[in-house]
């Protein structure tokens, strides 16, 4: 290979590099952690299973984590057991778990009595999905869980289990 | 309180470096990234443009003396940007591609429809339906092969997919030439622990005059084509 090919090479890969770089750093200081207000989520009203309407805003000041599922959604059922037990743990602290069902109100009310449901699930429908897209859930997938701080803001979300241990830390960093 | 995010989290996917870079640059920056590769192959571009650069990195280059400097200078700003790739890419497809429909007719009174199922996700057999359009095709309820039969600790004896799924349509009140819009309804979940919500792919079959079929395959979200697939 010539000379002039090898230095070529070189100022291409110097410029490749330094293109990368910009637009590595460029991206990365756009998407710095922003805070984000969970205002959509908070001005919804849905009813529950038993078909009284519900405000997401009745539960502000609290830690609220907001969990979309559905009944045929098999890891969704699995975690779940784990949210009853971090209701009944930190309930009384200010944790308050709301459910969003991408289901029919029945299949919704069976299953909470199935698995001793201990905080409310609103009933989504398909809806539901499309508001959880714009909270992040770019592939509409269950579960989705949204946590929220006490101000409103967004301080997690998790497509996917959230995991116990997560949710352990994220609760006790908010509470 | 910031935002934080899970590995699996999908929302900051499309905001991932690797996806925007390969929004804004495509394959060209793959490409780019493997000038210094030996014996150049166009290194499989999968779900992320940065697997390409870590295939890239494993090929053996030239011997190009003071080459090697810009190879290692490439090598490793692949490996820089595959790093942050990995953190930031979910790893997920969206459904029409984990489950992607495709159907073609075999005969003028037969259809076949098929899903390609994803490595790693699953349908289920009992949420499979097929709608022919117009309603007068005269559709015979379809025969769905067997599925993998599994005790789910939630839904009892279940019947999954996984791989392709070919299902026959036979339709009785059909004539060659004819336009059929075939719906595939299905719901299926991912190994990694997200289930999709139940999703509708169509596609548009001509059926072929008797003898000479059969008709081409016709995917119903074609994966669009890059310089490396």
């Amino acid at each position: 290979m010539s000379s002039t090919a090898v230095r070529w090479l070189l100022v291409i890969g110097a410029a490749v590099a330094a293109l990368g770089a910009g637009v590595y750093f460029g991206l990365n200081r756009t998407e710095a952690p922003t805070r984000v207000a969970a205002t959509g989520l908070m001005g919804l009203a849905l009813p529950d299973a038993a078909g009284k309407e519900q405000r997401v805003d009745q539960w502000r000041g609290k830690v609220l984590v907001v969990n979309f599922w559905a009944t045929w959604c098999a890891p969704c059922r699995e975690e779940m057991p784990e949210f009853i037990k971090a209701q009944t743990q930190y309930g009384d602290k200010g944790l308050q778990f709301v459910g969003i069902a991408v289901d029919q109100a029945d299949k919704i009310a069976q299953f909470e009595k199935e698995i001793g449901l201990n905080y409310p699930s609103l009933v989504g429908g398909f809806g539901a999905m499309e508001l959880s897209k714009g909270l992040g859930n770019k592939l509409m997938a269950l579960p989705f869980t949204v946590v929220i701080d006490r101000k409103g803001d967004i301080a997690h979300t998790q497509l996917g289990l959230l995991k116990p241990e997560k949710l352990d830390a994220l609760v006790k960093q908010l509470l | 309180m910031y935002h934080q995010q899970e590995e699996i989290d999908t929302a900051s996917a499309p905001r991932g470096v690797a996806q925007r870079m390969r929004h804004y640059f495509g394959a060209t920056m793959a490409r780019s990234a493997c000038l210094d590769c030996a014996n150049f192959r166009p290194a499989k571009l999968s779900s992320s443009m940065m697997s390409s650069g870590d295939n890239c990195s494993a090929i053996p280059r030239r011997r190009l003396g003071r080459g090697r400097t810009v190879g290692a200078s490439l090598t490793l700003a692949a490996v820089f940007f595959s790093a942050h790739a990995a953190a930031a890419d979910p790893k997920l497809l969206p459904p029409e591609q984990a489950f992607r429909f495709s159907a073609r007719a075999l005969d003028e009174r037969t259809i076949e429809a098929r899903f390609a199922v994803a490595d790693g996700y699953y349908l289920y057999r009992d949420k499979m339906r097929f709608v022919v359009a117009p309603d007068g095709a005269g559709l015979a309820p379809p025969q769905l092969p067997a599925g993998k039969t599994k005790e789910d600790q939630f839904f009892g004896k279940v019947e999954t997919y996984r791989g392709d799924v070919v299902v026959k349509l036979a339709l009785a009140a059909v004539g060659p030439g004819q336009s059929l819009v075939v719906s595939a309804d299905s719901q299926g979940c991912a190994d990694q622990g997200v289930c999709y919500p139940p999703t509708v792919q169509k596609v548009t079959v001509v059926l072929p005059a008797p003898g000479k079929g059969p008709g081409p395959q016709v995917d119903a979200n074609p994966v669009k084509k890059r310089w490396f697939n």
